[in-house]
């Protein structure tokens, strides 16, 4: 049988700036309150165009589980490690805070958590996948920006939402080989 | 060796004092001895997952939820992704409810204050004492003014609100006022005037949307807020009018940044366009509709280019828009929107909005405006006693009051429109008018107010001109208040109850209506952290109390007495809440496992319905039965009939800048900023300023200004943006608290209460939030 | 073997703060020879610790006469680490300095008496909260059922600490498991649950009091707990590594 290929794709176009994705992974992860502790952030990108001719875009991002993490090469534990579906996970108890990690992350995903006494991220948030349950980002948004899902199986949504749509990814001069796909 | 100690640590000696002299009384333990010994580890909550659904009350939505209990605690609030109305999503607020029972600021216990008003000195009593302390104030106000009415009740809608009404009913006083005025009275009323009711637009599959002032990305309403971009139909155009660039706006096919207050001549201009270009729907207006010739007369003036000088958009464009909309009628839609407490004329802004959708056909048909279905439940047939000594509510019988909250009413070219300037013409029975109720108590026309009430509402926030509100209170010699947080109307009370949170009560079934009509209940996720107490147990407290005092019951027929004591109190108050809803569900078999289970209920898999209201025979609830495009009612109000275009009243002086408030996705008027992990996105508020302007007046970015209106003044960092129109200032609500208590909100940003007019729409009662001028200054 | 003090302190926390396993499990290694208590400082410490519960409750008519004729007994203690005899206001004024204070004031609590508000995110019912109502259930108690608190208020904590101590005390005849399983329960109380609160706490009463009473309270709670460790040390008969010197 074939591994899965655990992936996200958003359709950032549609996001809301609503900050829900961002309050559901603060509590299902138990993610500290504080401006420097999070796993998943949206950012208003730079408004372009002069009035009346705005345009504005909202991009939420996280851990993009690269494929080729940098994260992981540098960690002198190897706490930080990449299951066989692809997702990049850190073992709190090996984790000794050195923060290599987070200096070599080219996408800034990661903080010191209080809660866990460990460098941490996005985990994809494989305790509820392990129990058939989407990611609390994904669940909770109200314009589904986010899909998550197996990239080898092709009827997966994220798999036809990439062979049906042209996407980016964040990036790519890093040659990280990201899990997380924006479509256009 | 234990005898060399430091000298500081001399009470562990033998000689201590603390030994000898500490005799305790008996009874002060508050822990006793566990009641098996072995210990029985079965009543841990151990290694326990629950999952709980219910709904969301962080706002008006009542979003669908499934709490995840872990180990007794609420561990995350998770969206249910089978509701029907919230589709699967819930929003930051939504998930942040998490802490709403675990916040150590939530009131805990009944208090009475002992010191003056607002000084913050309390005691604590129990239910008990409170119940009686509430009871004996009612009873004095009742016999001092002979007047039931002079107590007055304020509430804000949910589903607890249903019991407040058992208490305000089994006190008899006709005042009550709710928070609809300050919210969507004008939308009700404009829609209502044309369909004979607030219908709700069906984005999720409409082909053309026209939202004027509604910023639906932002001001989530579900399930407006999912449809219009999760759901929304492919080549689906979305246009937004709005002063500012919002989150909504940046989603649109095309912004126009219009001229605050002049929608409605966009709107007419439309109407203009449709009509002379012959591109309404001619079945439909004949069959249905009443007026149609008036209309057509009205609008002859307002061509686009008339429009394009009061608007400030291209006539072009404005034509475009009217040719586009019609092109993709019936599946176009103009927004009608929630929140529209916006100017004074803004009733005749809805009624044009909805003369639009109307002559285009675009009503209850797929991917247009459709009237609200709902399931109907089962009513308790409670009577009330009838109380002699009770008189009609203040807002109503007052006559002339109104003159100082309606602009310049002497030269008030509204008058052409025939708005009246003494009284509210369609005055809601029980949501009363906020700003007319007000200004009746602050004169003491037509009798005096005396009590006050209020159920989860804080008009000291929300109420423009907080100074007014501030006098009313004063004038009471009673206040009681039934809330979860010391709010700042709490902090002006007398007594203050203490209200269990949405996540650790029964609430009863509620039928909300829509095109996706749901039936709704709560179950309790938790415990009750605290010895709160739900309306339905309060009332009921209060209700046993009065019983107790018969001065209360000297003005009714004792007949009444026996049967309210019987139908009332035994057979609701002292049953369990739970006998309640199943009575509200005794025509649906199922329904109250389903409620258990889902936390919500539909017929029919909550498919929406199209067209009952377009079938052969239907009445719309006007004069005529038909959908009125000149409205008779109006007429005999003499009120003018038509949407003629009305021209602002209020006007700038120089320098001046309309003010302009609204919401953020995080936060839910008043209530919500002292949320760690809502504040934590945002800290405080900021004012909206234009490039432009700003330059002009040496302003930049993040530094701090004073904004002052006629009302008062607020300090609040500027943000200086391309996103507004140079002409008017914006800054969301509920911030700048009173409270130094707030502590998270106190002191950051500005609260709009201390700077909005009290503007008044004489038509639905409503309150004005944009009529408002204001100056800019640095700090 | 025997324990260090300080090598207790650290299998307390080494362990999860979440639910922990049976009590039974737990204490097979260590002994402690109940002949090692200082009878008579365990005694004094019992009735502090209470006394200071009875402070940190609401005062009812009933608590309050409790402080107010208790006082006395007491000087040496508040002299020693509240630096003054508290001077206790008049019941009128007492009780709303302590809901403004403990319960709730202008939207808000000023020093919230709750373990729990004083660790993660500053809400109720934290992690800790659970192991700690298991912990109170495992020596044989609970709340009654009159009484409206969480576990983790300040005045159960400390009426539970001088429970423990009273336990340590009376049950003569008791196993060394079930007195080691009692000191467990004492440490982990005031290490785990009480320290972190008291700087906190006293920062925001005297920030926010109108009167001395629970600033003085205050400072000899504070002053107590950051003297625990030889307290314990000495009460409880432990060798100690680092508090040597304190004991001469
Ligand atoms: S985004 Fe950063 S933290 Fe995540 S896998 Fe890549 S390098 Fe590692
Ligand atoms: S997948 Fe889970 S952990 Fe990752 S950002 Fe989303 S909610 Fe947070
Ligand atoms: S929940 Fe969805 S819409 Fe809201 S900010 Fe996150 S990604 Fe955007
Ligand atoms: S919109 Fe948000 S706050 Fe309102 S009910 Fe839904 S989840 Fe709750």
């Amino acid at each position: 049988m074939k591994n899965k290929r655990y992936a996200i794709v958003l359709d950032t176009k549609k996001c809301l700036n609503c900050k829900a994705c961002t309050v559901a992974c603060k509590f299902e992860n138990f993610v500290p309150v504080g401006d420097d502790t999070y796993r998943i952030w949206v950012t208003e990108l730079p408004l372009q165009g002069k009035f009346p001719h705005l345009h504005q875009e909202y991009q939420t991002s996280q851990c993009q589980h690269c494929e080729n993490a940098p994260c992981e090469k540098v960690c002198p534990t190897k706490a930080t490690f990449t299951t066989p579906e692809g997702v990049v996970l850190v073992d709190y108890k090996k984790c000794i805070l050195c923060k290599a990690c987070m200096t070599a992350c080219p996408y800034d995903a990661r903080f010191v958590s209080e809660h866990h006494e460990s460098v941490e991220k996005c985990t994809f948030c494989m305790h509820r996948v392990s129990e058939g349950r989407e990611p609390a980002c994904v669940e909770t948004c109200p314009v589904r920006v986010r899909e998550f899902g197996d990239l080898n199986d092709p009827n997966s949504k994220v798999s036809r939402l990439l062979s049906s749509r042209p996407y980016l990814q964040l990036k790519p001069e890093k040659n990280t080989r990201p899990r997380l796909f924006y479509v256009l | 060796m234990k005898k060399k100690l430091m000298s500081r640590r001399k009470f562990l000696g033998l000689s201590s004092s603390a030994i000898a002299g500490a005799l305790f009384g008996p009874n002060l333990n508050m822990l006793t001895a566990a009641p098996t010994d072995p210990f029985d580890y079965s009543i841990l909550p151990k290694g326990t997952r629950e999952y709980i659904a219910s709904n969301c009350a962080m706002c008006v939505n009542k979003c669908g939820i499934i709490g995840e209990v872990v180990n007794g605690k609420l561990h995350k609030i998770n969206p249910n992704p089978r509701h029907v109305k919230s589709r699967g999503m819930l929003c930051a607020k939504g998930n942040a409810g998490v802490s709403l029972p675990y916040s150590p600021d939530r009131l805990k216990t009944p208090l009475l204050r002992t010191g003056k008003r607002g000084e913050g000195k309390w005691k604590e009593i129990s239910w008990d004492e409170a119940f009686k302390y509430v009871a004996k104030n009612l009873a004095d106000l009742k016999q001092k003014y002979e007047n039931r009415s002079s107590v007055a009740f304020a509430s804000t809608e949910g589903f607890q609100e249903e019991f407040y009404y058992y208490l305000v009913n089994s006190f008899g006083s006709l005042n009550t006022v709710r928070h609809t005025t300050l919210c969507l009275s004008t939308n009700i009323q404009g829609w209502s005037s044309v369909f004979g009711s607030f219908p709700d637009a069906d984005l999720a599959n409409a082909e053309y949307v026209l939202m004027l002032g509604s910023d639906r990305a932002q001001a989530l309403i579900t399930p407006d807020s999912v449809d219009f971009q999760r759901y929304k139909p492919k080549g689906q155009k979305l246009i937004v009018l709005d002063p500012r660039f919002t989150e909504t706006g940046a989603k649109a096919d095309r912004w126009y940044p219009i001229k605050p207050r002049t929608d409605q001549g966009f709107v007419l201009a439309m109407i203009n366009v449709i009509i002379s270009e012959n591109l309404y729907d001619h079945k439909f207006v004949e069959t249905y509709t009443h007026g149609f010739e008036e209309l057509k007369e009205l609008v002859a003036e307002y061509t686009p280019e008339w429009a394009e000088k009061k608007c400030e958009i291209a006539a072009d464009e404005i034509r475009k828009t009217a040719r586009e909309f019609a092109d993709h009628a019936p599946r176009s839609v103009i927004y009608p929107g929630r929140r529209s407490s916006f100017y004074s004329h803004e009733v005749y802004v809805r009624q044009t909005f909805a003369i639009l959708a109307a002559i285009c056909g675009c009503w209850d048909t797929k991917g247009a405006v459709v009237p609200k279905s709902s399931i109907k439940l089962a009513s308790h047939d409670v009577m009330f006693p009838f109380f002699n000594l009770t008189r009609d509510r203040v807002d109503r019988e007052a006559v002339n009051l109104v003159k100082d909250v309606v602009p310049s009413a002497v030269q008030c070219p509204m008058i052409g429109t025939g708005l009246p300037d003494d009284s509210c013409a369609f005055l809601s029975e029980k949501d009363g008018s906020w700003i007319t109720f007000r200004e009746a108590v602050l004169q003491d026309d037509p009798y005096p107010v005396r009590g006050f009430f209020c159920f989860k509402q804080n008009p000291v926030q929300s109420v423009p001109n907080v100074k007014k509100t501030m006098k009313m209170l004063e004038k009471m010699e009673f206040i009681c208040v039934i809330e979860q947080q010391m709010s700042d109307t709490a902090w002006y009370a007398d007594i203050v109850l203490p209200h269990s949170t949405y996540l650790e009560s029964w609430d009863p079934a509620h039928s909300i209506g829509g095109i996706w009509p749901i039936v709704e209940m709560r179950q309790p996720v938790i415990k009750p952290l605290f010895d709160t107490k739900t309306m339905f147990e309060i009332s009921g407290g209060i209700i046993h109390e009065m019983l107790k005092i018969p001065s209360l019951w000297d003005d009714i027929d004792p007949v009444d007495l026996v049967d309210f004591k019987k139908n009332v109190v035994e057979d609701i108050l002292d049953k369990p809440i739970q006998d309640y809803i199943k009575h509200q569900l005794v025509n649906h078999p199922g329904a109250y496992k389903q409620l258990l289970k889902e936390g919500f209920y539909t017929v029919d898999g909550g498919r929406p319905t199209y067209g009952k209201t377009l079938k052969p025979g239907f009445r719309f609830k006007s004069k005529t039965g038909k959908i009125e495009l000149f409205n008779e009612r109006y007429k005999e109000f003499g009120l003018f009939p038509l949407p003629k275009y009305c021209e602002p009243e209020i006007l700038p002086d120089p320098g001046q800048y309309r003010f302009l408030v609204g919401r953020t996705a995080w936060n839910t008027h008043t209530s919500t900023q002292n949320n760690p992990y809502l504040w934590e996105i945002q800290k405080e508020n900021a004012v909206w300023l234009n490039t432009g302007e700003a330059k002009k007046k040496g302003i930049v970015d993040g530094e701090y200004v004073r904004i002052k209106s006629k009302i008062g003044e607020q300090r609040i960092k500027a943000y200086v943006t391309e996103k507004i129109r140079p002409d008017c200032v914006f800054y969301v609500n509920g911030w700048g608290r009173k409270s130094p208590g707030m502590s998270r909100a106190y002191k950051s940003g500005a609260s709009e209460a201390e700077i909005i007019d009290d503007v008044l729409d004489t038509i639905s009662g409503g309150v004005c939030m944009h009529e408002t001028f204001v100056t800019i200054k640095k700090a | 073997m025997e324990m260090s003090f300080e090598s207790l302190k650290e299998t307390i926390f080494a362990q999860s703060r979440t639910l922990r396993p049976g009590m039974q499990d737990k204490h097979e290694t260590s002994a402690w020879d109940k002949n090692r208590l200082d009878v008579e400082s365990a005694l004094a410490l019992k009735n502090i610790f209470f006394y200071l519960s009875l402070i940190f409750r609401y005062p009812t008519e009933q608590i309050y006469s409790e402080i107010a004729g208790h006082l006395e007994a007491f000087t040496d203690f508040f002299t020693d680490y509240g630096g003054a005899v508290p001077e206790l206001p008049p019941i009128d004024d007492l009780q709303p300095e302590y809901i403004s204070l403990f319960v709730n004031n202008q939207g808000f609590v000023p020093a919230a008496p709750y373990a729990s508000c004083y660790q993660g995110d500053g809400l109720l019912m934290s992690d800790n909260f659970y192991r700690l109502r298991q912990i109170i259930m495992e020596s044989g108690f609970m709340l009654d059922a009159s009484v409206h608190e969480l576990e983790d208020h300040l005045a159960v904590l400390l009426e539970f600490c001088s429970s423990l101590l009273n336990t340590l005390v009376e049950k003569n005849n008791s196993s060394d498991k079930n007195l080691m399983a009692c000191i467990y329960a004492l440490l982990e109380i005031s290490y785990r649950y009480i320290e972190p609160l008291v700087d906190d706490f006293t920062d925001k009463i005297n920030s926010y009091a109108s009167y001395d009473f629970y600033k003085v309270t205050g400072k000899a709670l504070k002053s107590l707990f950051h003297d625990a460790d030889p307290i314990y040390v000495q009460l409880l008969g432990f060798r100690s590594n680092s508090t040597n010197e304190l004991q001469g």
